[in-house]
């Protein structure tokens, strides 16, 4: 940097590398880059080196005249886009400089920089929530427990009572009525503290990091548990579903409930590329024991230009409508079960497809039971896109 | 809150008394364990109990300290310190002591301390709280031989109990094929995890139970056998009574120790497993069955009980029942 001495500039690179938005630096004179912060090499990879000009030498020249504008400018980069705010100092004459980009995530040109702050501090003030409601679920055991089995030993008493009166007693009407109100609200209490401990324990699993639950399942099994969910809904009124399962498919060993949400995001997609009519054919078979999900609906099909976005999370192909799990999530999902999961175009519509280990195959790679839950992400990530190397020529596996 | 010193419970003249000191800081749950504990403990009869409370470890040590009590059940979270804290001091004064934890947390997030501190039965605080479990629980630290059996576990008036006697390797999916037959009438949604439970146990315990002179395995898993020795063989039973079905396999070597189980269950919860599948079986069982209890008579018997509710399944926060004797 040509006008900070060396104290200056340590203090302003130090400050610059916490800051939560990228912040690169570059040369006016050609758009190279001669710095950029921790959360931009993040952001950007392999697409920003030190020393080489920004971008592609296409795109550099681009770059030059915008940042030249000192103008705000949306740019699509490979996962995402950002607004790039520069600013720009130059020595007097103009004829040196660097200019300062900030690097804001957003979908599009349309970024309110107010609201963008008060979103973030929203999101912290949702996280601390978050975790003060977690907290105290926690502590909700000890009382939980108490009502649970204070009841229970109340029944008890009652229940050794009953047994103790004479006969010409308990006959009475309203002594017999009696024990019967009484143990039947202890029952209704007891089915009260059951379901106030079940929504605890949900609560507490899904504020945990993710961990698969694994077992075995028929993919049969898998694929009726999630076409139930799905026939009832009005969306898929007019959407027809063609399975095909071929013959002996061995069990997989996966997190049913996880992967039927996949299958229902899958095919919730179809249905909503076909515009809620038409029909999505769904293949399962097994191949080099890998259990093989297609699902290849009759619809236009994905944009060549963002079929390779696809999985990216801020892939803005469509609106999120918030119930499906992003792509992107359904693919790390398999991921971590050791498959892969790849999309490509046919002459139908779109297909697609989703590989899962069979029970046999994740056995020999050990990634059964709790070793496999319990690898770190590296680790799983790793497993699954080794799976997805293996390619279709016309397939654009991710 | 100080400790205080029950009244004897009222137990008939001549039957002997067991004292336990029971520890947790919530004292509503204090009231309802002693209540249960010396009014309404039913399993084994014959005898007693009566209960002091504490409500740290520093109550519980003190209590220690005058009394020697048959058996310690400590919850793990305290206010002072923790319920292996305790225990350790308890086994400082009295090293032959019985002890149990009780949590209302997850069970993996203390399987490798119940590993380093030697703790074999950790009780679960779930909603409804299964006192049956308890009860059995206590029973069975007192008096460990008595924890062998399937019947044991299966309400009076359970159906027959069938029992074969797996002779040779193929004889593991002969059973094998026959308990899948047995699960199939109820339906079960976790069937397909059961029968895959089955397959771990019963191969583990052809292939790891018979141990040659030198104390090493004498199989190699997968290898055929033709033949066991009759001290080899391995006893199968199951049954089903009203709510639950129960299945036991038992050898005749005794040769694993808790510390063992425990070792199995803790790498595989923590991922070290990844490389080998060293334990991999027993972690499987523990994490898809709804209750395993582990009988270890050393150098006679191990015997695993797998017990599986028929509906109503229970809490996923499941109890460690290991009884070592």
């Amino acid at each position: 940097m040509v006008f900070l001495d060396i104290g200056e500039q340590l203090l302003i690179e130090s400050v610059l590398q916490q800051c939560p938005l990228g912040v690169l630096l570059l040369s006016i004179t050609n758009a190279e880059l001669l710095w950029r912060n921790q959360m931009a090499t993040t952001l950007l990879g392999a697409h920003a080196s030190i020393g080489e000009t920004f971008g592609s030498q296409r795109q550099g020249e681009q770059f030059l005249e915008q940042i030249r504008n000192d103008k705000p400018f949306y740019h699509h980069i490979e996962d995402g886009g950002f607004v790039f705010v520069p600013q720009t100092m130059t020595t007097p004459d103009g004829s040196q400089g660097v200019c300062i980009v900030w690097m804001i995530p957003s979908s599009s040109m349309d970024v309110d920089l107010a609201n963008l702050q008060r979103d973030w501090l929203q999101q912290r003030k949702l996280a601390t929530v978050g975790q003060m409601i977690v907290e105290m679920v926690h502590e909700l055991s000890n009382p939980l427990s108490s009502i649970s089995m204070g009841t229970q030993l109340i029944a008890m008493s009652v229940s050794k009572l009953q047994q103790r009166l004479p006969k010409e007693e308990l006959s009475q009407p309203h002594i017999s009525q009696w024990f019967e109100k009484i143990m039947r609200e202890l029952t209704n209490v007891s089915s009260a503290v059951q379901k106030a401990s079940k929504l605890r324990e949900e609560l507490l699993a899904f504020s945990k990091p993710s961990r698969l639950q694994l077992k075995p399942v028929s993919p049969e099994v898998l694929i009726r548990n999630s076409l139930n969910g799905f026939i009832n809904q009005p969306l898929f009124r007019r959407i027809a579903v063609e399975t095909e399962f071929a013959a002996d498919l061995p069990q997989i060993m996966c997190d049913a409930e996880k992967v039927e949400q996949i299958v229902y995001n899958l095919l919730k997609n179809a249905a909503e590329a076909m515009e809620g009519k038409g029909m999505v054919e769904l293949r399962v078979f097994l191949k080099a024991g890998m259990v093989t999900f297609e699902f290849e609906d009759h619809g236009p099909g994905i944009d060549d230009a963002i079929i390779d976005n696809v999985f990216s999370p801020f892939s803005t192909t469509k609106k999120e409508t918030g119930n499906g799990l992003g792509l992107s999530i359904c693919r790390d999902i398999i991921g971590q079960h050791g498959g892969s999961f790849s999309v490509y175009n046919t002459a139908k519509g779109a297909c697609f497809q989703m590989r899962l280990p069979s029970y046999s195959v994740a056995r020999e790679k050990h990634l059964t039971g709790g070793a496999m839950a319990l690898l770190d992400g590296t680790m799983q990530r790793k497993e699954g896109d080794e799976a997805c190397t293996d390619r279709k020529n016309d397939q654009s596996a991710v | 809150m100080t400790a205080q010193t029950s009244a004897t419970a009222t137990a008939p003249a001549g039957t002997k008394t067991y004292k336990l000191l029971l520890i947790d800081d919530e004292s509503s749950i204090r009231d309802n364990l002693k209540e249960y504990l010396e009014n309404h403990h039913h399993v084994g009869s014959g005898y007693s109990l009566s209960v002091d409370e504490a409500a740290t470890v520093a109550e519980g040590v003190d209590c220690l300290k005058t009394t020697a009590y048959d058996l310690v059940i400590s919850d793990i979270n305290l206010p002072d310190s923790n319920g292996f804290e305790l225990l350790r001091q308890a086994r400082a004064m009295y090293p032959g002591i019985k002890a149990a934890l009780i949590t209302a947390y997850d069970l993996d997030s203390y399987i490798r301390m119940a590993k380093e501190d030697h703790i074999y039965n950790i009780i679960t605080k779930t909603a409804p709280f299964n006192f049956e479990e308890l009860s059995r629980t206590v029973h069975n630290l007192l008096f460990p031989d008595e924890a062998m059996g399937l019947e044991t576990y299966l309400e009076v008036g359970a159906s027959q109990i069938e029992h074969r006697v797996m002779k040779n390797s193929d004889d593991i999916m002969k059973v094998h094929a026959e308990l899948v037959a047995f699960m199939k009438p109820f339906d079960l949604p976790d069937h397909d995890a059961l029968s895959v439970v089955m397959v771990e146990a019963l191969t583990n315990a052809v292939y790891h139970a018979p141990r040659d002179e030198a104390g090493e395995e004498k199989y190699i898993k997968g290898e055929h056998i033709d033949q066991l020795l009759e001290s080899e063989t391995v006893d199968v039973k199951w049954g089903v009574d009203g709510d639950k079905l129960g299945v036991s396999i038992r050898d005749k070597f005794g040769a694993v120790k808790a510390s063992d189980v425990l070792f199995w269950l803790d790498r595989n919860i923590s991922g070290e497993s990844i490389f080998d599948t060293h334990g991999r079986g027993m972690y499987l069982i523990h994490r898809l069955t709804h209750r395993v209890i582990v009988n270890l008579w050393r150098g006679k018997s191990t015997e695993l009980i797998l017990l599986h509710y028929l509906s109503d399944p229970p809490a996923d926060n499941k109890p460690l029942a290991i009884n070592e004797f």
